[in-house]
């Protein structure tokens, strides 16, 4: 049951990450298509989307787990395995067939943009935050000992 | 379920009689020690132990019964999560899902997650996720409640 629910939690996490990726990636997709104005996106690109960013986010949890810190190593792995990714992705199935050098050039700073967003999210903001909580916890945890005090 | 009352000196006594594995019995219990520290639960074997509030580390639903942790003991109780959380918040009891329950005081630590969710890790080492919907009234209790 214990690994299970492990196997649960991990799951939960990874397709989170992975509907985020899929749906950033998804959007650019549909920007290139209106610039072209195609007003679709066909299922067969959507699925191979899907597949590129399933498969980064289980990688992700690999090279970066939740419970332990990010090592430059690992952060430096993270990156070029999005960039083989998703480029690796593009120019294979063709997202974004046909696109000149200035789309080229946008597309590489939203992905380096959007994968530096993500870092920041999870090991800068969340970090914060969880030292906050856990600030707070403590000083709950405190007040309820002296709580337990006076009525002993 | 049959009430009598008998009048006589000394102190008030209360005597419940009825099956082991009574709910009935079980709740009553609870309603007659009304700020007791400890709750009336079910042992592994079936019998009725008093489990001190302060050692229960966090309790979940399993088809439709509400079953309490300690460090090395499993326990069932006969009252729902809300009502223990309602009973014994002032003691640490946390609502943080649909279907679990965690004593405040046994978290070690908690990890912000993604979509607006907490990671609790419990002193016996177990990690629980406290959801979306129960996040921010967590945030409220640590930091007015005590």
């Amino acid at each position: 049951m214990k690994r299970f629910l492990g196997l649960y939690r991990w799951a939960m996490q990874m397709k989170l990450r992975m509907g985020i990726y899929t749906l950033a990636l998804l959007l650019c997709k549909m920007v290139w298509n209106a610039i072209q104005g195609v007003n679709y996106v066909l299922s067969l690109e959507i699925v191979g989307m899907w597949v590129a960013c399933l498969l980064f986010a289980v990688v992700e949890t690999i090279l970066l787990p939740r419970e332990k810190e990010p090592t430059p190593v690992r952060t430096v792995a993270w990156v070029l395995v999005g960039n083989v990714i998703f480029w690796g992705g593009s120019l294979w199935l063709g997202w974004f067939a046909g696109v000149p050098l200035w789309g080229g050039a946008v597309l590489v700073l939203l992905l380096e943009a959007g994968l530096a967003a993500m870092w920041f999210g999870d090991h800068v903001a969340m970090r914060a935050d969880s030292a906050v909580l856990n600030r707070q916890l403590r000083a709950f945890q405190r007040r309820q000992e002296h709580a337990g005090d006076d009525v002993r | 379920m049959n009430i009598r009352v008998e009048h006589g000196p000394g102190e008030v006594q209360v005597i419940l009689r009825g099956p082991e594995d009574s709910a009935e019995l079980l709740r009553i219990l609870a309603l007659l020690e009304q700020d007791a520290t400890r709750l009336w639960v079910w042992d592994e074997c079936r019998r009725t132990v008093a489990l001190p509030i302060r050692d229960i580390i966090w309790g979940e639903v399993v088809d439709d019964k509400v079953f309490l942790y300690t460090a090395a003991e499993m326990y069932q109780t006969a009252l729902g999560l809300g009502m223990l959380e309602s009973r014994w918040e002032h003691l640490g009891l946390f609502r943080c899902a649909k279907s679990a329950l965690v004593n405040l005081n046994a978290i070690q630590a908690l990890r912000s997650l993604g979509g607006n969710r907490i990671e609790a890790t419990l002193k016996n080492g177990e990690k629980i996720v406290v959801s979306r919907r129960y996040a921010p009234l967590l945030r409220e209790r640590i930091q007015d409640g005590g």
